[in-house]
């Protein structure tokens, strides 16, 4: 099935899709190489990466779907999305959709393009047999475990990637021990990404900022605990580097639940307070809070003394997350710190 | 005298008068290649009035039948072709037998008075091998090969051009005697594809890659001639070529021939195929122990290409059991002359591996220092230059660039040249390209005789080697880049196989 569209100048106009129900790795490759062919006349396509998002089920693959498109015309050149499927009996087909996107960006007309793989049966595990003859030659592997950090079905996926992007918040959600222990297992495989640290990077940017004169910074020095309130991964990552980074004993650290990031950093007669407002997923930490694709501006705010810092960002959604993380691929030694004492933090 | 009306005008090619014989006209490579390259030469209006079609089979069929049969292979394809096909003749014939050359003759004879074809004849050989020579030698001896002056009658043979040295040279030996070289047309469609004749054009016609394409600025270089499907019905046959004979021994070698050859003074079948013939003469023939230790031959078990879950190798249909052909071949070679020397050539080709590239890849030497601060710059690859023959035909360049930000980090980007977008104009296929030159008479883009000798003195004694079992093969996932042998042939240099 085809429905064309005419070809829009508009921001991340729909060009062209193909739907199947029951289909064949060839006929997606075929299908591909027509929407190419009408796509580049006069227009390039956006080459900076392949992004593989490895959804949990339907609804999630919908939101991660919704929540990327518009990256298109910054990031990807293509984005495959794999969905499980599950039970219905009709487990062993395939089935596809494809979506071409068009945009102008200045003069130049750009184009990118969504493949949504639904498989299931015994393929699920060979999910990279389908994903490397589809990745676009000499560009980075970006893949996305949307459907959670605990187990990939198909290992080798992990082999294609160039650099992981994992949400820590959602799967923390669950068991942040368990989190802790498959991001550190993540991060010895390749770059790792995770959301919920790019999502506290204003944060940290904020409080590093309200220490940065010489005379503030020997402050740390006395640092007598911290106590962070907000999600429960963000928190902990918070903490865990700011621990790596003062000196302060795990044991210093006080952890709440909280829908906004803030924090206080004691130190002995004066404090530092931070005030990060939402990051994703805004405090609603269930398996079952849709990710909020939107976005807006935001801003982080320390606070020492008279000295008042704040570091404004494009919000907390998704899609700015992933620009971040997509925008860095490669190892942050910093966040790998971080998540080391992250998992040995109590409450 | 020439044309005064033609002065300042570059005119389209066309065939001259000339009737094409398809020896094996009933087969699989008329129907899926020949048919629809000669339908799109007719719908360019590259063939004249003066031309026609005369197959040639064993298959019980008349001229109606071949006529149905060509029509059904290239469906909607115009009124030209149409108007073609209504006057192709077929001969039904054992090309042992003395009649069926009997009857050609009588039918060129024929076609020479119904169309005007002049006496010129493009016999095309889409047999297989073993009727090569058999055919050229009755071809002559009806006197349909060596033609009075003024006409021409060429012969277009595709490989295998022999299974080792010998039988090449046996096979060479028996064409000669009918047919001259220069009337003989070795068919490689890797050279009748646009991107590897823009590789003459990459190098040759421009002032900034020239310079750099030597040893003093490339590390290495890696082919890859990678195929996703099996051997399916043609087990058979694989079982006595192996990817060595079938990819490595004419399709490689060629591409190498193009990429790494010495500018010639003209582009044309001498200029172009003689720095070939060198630098295949530059390639080192290994000895016994440098097989060992510079090729991989691999074979593939079970696994998952493309979605689907795909047999081994050796439970295919018409492949013993206990198998040892190659499926999968890796070598590093190395080109002995003052451009090359030092410079590791990797070259890996196989089947049911993950997707269906083919592309020549050279990886340039690193900087000798970088400004940047060492954890900013982690993520920057040695400058690359591929050349993509299929599919997706094109030129990608990887260079470093500097990472929007306060920092200066740096990392690989890359600069994509699509052959299908930066042109209006259509690719031809290959077989259309090489088709109109073998009756135009332009041998450039095919094999001459000492480059097929030349290439056997390569892969002879890796073949050899094998043979003796000095080299085991060694097993590989379907769906995977091949056997982990052949990851230790390149890693033992610091280096990696690309994935492509």
């Amino acid at each position: 099935m085809t429905d064309t569209a005419a070809a829009s100048g508009t921001d991340g106009t729909l060009v062209d899709s193909w739907t199947a129900q029951d289909t064949r790795f060839d006929a997606v490759v075929n299908e591909l190489a027509r929407m190419r062919a009408n796509a580049e006349n006069g227009s390039t396509r956006a080459a900076v990466v392949n992004l593989v998002v490895l959804a949990a089920a339907d609804a999630g693959a919908n939101r991660a779907i919704e929540s990327i498109v518009g990256l298109g015309q910054h990031h990807p050149g293509r984005i495959l999305v794999i969905v499980p499927r599950t039970g219905g009996g009709d487990e062993d087909r395939m089935a596809a959709r494809l979506e071409l996107y068009g945009t102008r960006v200045e003069d130049r007309s750009l184009w990118w393009d969504v493949v949504r793989l639904e498989i299931g049966g015994p393929v699920a595990a060979h999910a990279e047999s389908l994903v490397e003859p589809l990745l676009l030659h000499d560009l980075p592997v970006a893949l996305w475990l949307a459907g959670g950090t605990s187990r990939v079905e198909s290992p080798g996926l992990l082999d294609l990637a160039s650099q992981l992007i994992v949400s820590g918040e959602r799967a923390a959600s669950i068991s942040p021990a368990a989190t802790a222990e498959d991001l550190a297992g993540l991060v010895r495989l390749k770059p790792l990404s995770d959301l919920a640290w790019v999502a506290t990077e204003p944060a940290r940017q904020a409080l590093a900022r309200v220490f940065d004169p010489p005379e503030r910074a020997a402050m740390l020095e006395g640092v007598d605990g911290l106590r962070v309130e907000g999600p429960p991964w963000s928190s902990r990552l918070l903490a865990g580097w700011f621990c790596e980074r003062t000196g302060l004993a795990p044991d210093g650290v006080h952890l709440t639940l909280g829908e906004e990031l803030r924090a206080v950093v004691d130190l002995g007669a004066d404090r530092a307070e931070l005030d990060a407002g939402p990051v994703w997923p805004a405090g609603r930490v269930t398996t079952d809070t849709p990710e909020p694709s939107g976005s807006g501006p935001g801003v982080a705010i320390a606070r020492l003394g008279a000295t008042r810092v704040s570091v404004s960002h494009g919000g907390s959604a998704t899609r700015r997350l992933l620009t971040g993380a997509l925008s860095h691929p490669w190892r942050d030694r910093r966040y790998e710190a971080a998540l080391e004492l992250a998992g040995r933090l109590g409450r | 005298m020439t044309n005064p009306l033609a002065a300042g005008m570059e005119l389209s090619r066309k065939a001259p008068p000339v009737a094409l014989v398809v020896f094996g006209a009933s087969g699989d490579l008329t129907s899926r290649k020949l048919l629809p390259a000669l339908a799109a030469l007719s719908r360019r209006r590259q063939l004249t009035d003066a031309f026609a079609v005369v197959g040639v089979a064993r298959s019980d069929m008349d001229d109606q039948g071949f006529r149905k049969l060509a029509a059904e292979a290239v469906p909607d394809a115009g009124p030209e072709w149409e108007e073609l096909v209504k006057g192709f003749r077929y001969v039904q014939g054992d090309y042992g037998h003395p009649d069926t050359f009997d009857r050609l003759h009588a039918v060129l004879d024929e076609v020479d008075e119904s169309r005007g074809t002049s006496g010129n004849r493009v016999f095309y050989l889409a047999t297989v091998p073993e009727q090569f020579g058999v055919v050229a030698a009755a071809l002559d001896e009806h006197g349909l090969a060596r033609l009075a002056p003024g006409h021409f009658g060429r012969l277009v043979i595709e490989k295998p051009f022999g299974r080792d040295p010998e039988s090449a040279a046996a096979l060479d030996a028996t064409i000669h005697a009918a047919f001259d070289e220069d009337s003989i047309y070795r068919i490689d469609h890797y050279l009748g594809k646009e991107t590897v004749q823009n590789v003459l054009a990459l190098r040759f016609a421009n002032a900034i890659f020239e310079p750099v394409w030597n040893r003093q600025y490339v590390d290495h270089i890696q082919v890859t001639v990678a195929e996703s499907l099996g051997v399916g019905h043609r087990g058979g046959f694989y079982e006595t070529a192996g990817a060595l004979r079938d990819i490595v021994q004419n399709h490689v070698m060629q591409v190498l021939g193009i990429t790494l050859m010495e500018p010639p003074a003209t582009v044309d079948a001498h200029g172009i195929r003689d720095e070939k013939v060198k630098l295949l003469k530059a390639i080192e023939i290994m000895d016994e122990d440098q097989v060992v230790t510079s090729s991989v031959r691999g074979q593939y078990d079970a696994g998952w290409v493309e979605g689907e879950p795909v047999i081994g190798y050796r439970q295919e249909e018409g492949v013993a059991p206990d198998s040892t052909t190659d499926t999968y071949v890796a070598m590093r070679l190395a080109v002995d002359n003052w451009r090359w020397a030092g410079v590791p050539i990797f070259i890996r080709t196989g089947k049911r591996l993950p997707k269906r590239v083919t592309e020549v890849a050279m990886s340039f030497e690193k900087v000798p220092h970088l400004p940047f601060a060492s954890a900013l710059t982690r993520d920057l690859d040695a400058n690359s230059l591929v050349v993509r023959i299929q599919p997706d035909e094109g030129v990608t360049v990887g260079f470093g660039a500097k990472v929007p930000g306060s920092e200066f980090r740096v990392r690989t980007v890359s600069m994509d040249f699509a052959y299908g977008a930066a042109f209006i104009e259509e690719s031809p296929d290959a077989y259309e390209r090489l088709l109109l030159d073998a009756m135009v008479g332009d041998p450039t883009l095919f094999i001459r005789s000492d480059e097929v000798e030349q290439s056997w003195k390569v892969v002879a004694p890796v073949l050899s080697a094998w043979e003796a079992g000095d080299v085991p093969v060694s097993r590989y996932e379907a769906g995977s880049w091949g056997p982990r042998q052949a990851d230790r042939l390149i890693e033992a240099g610091g280096r990696r196989w690309r994935r492509p």
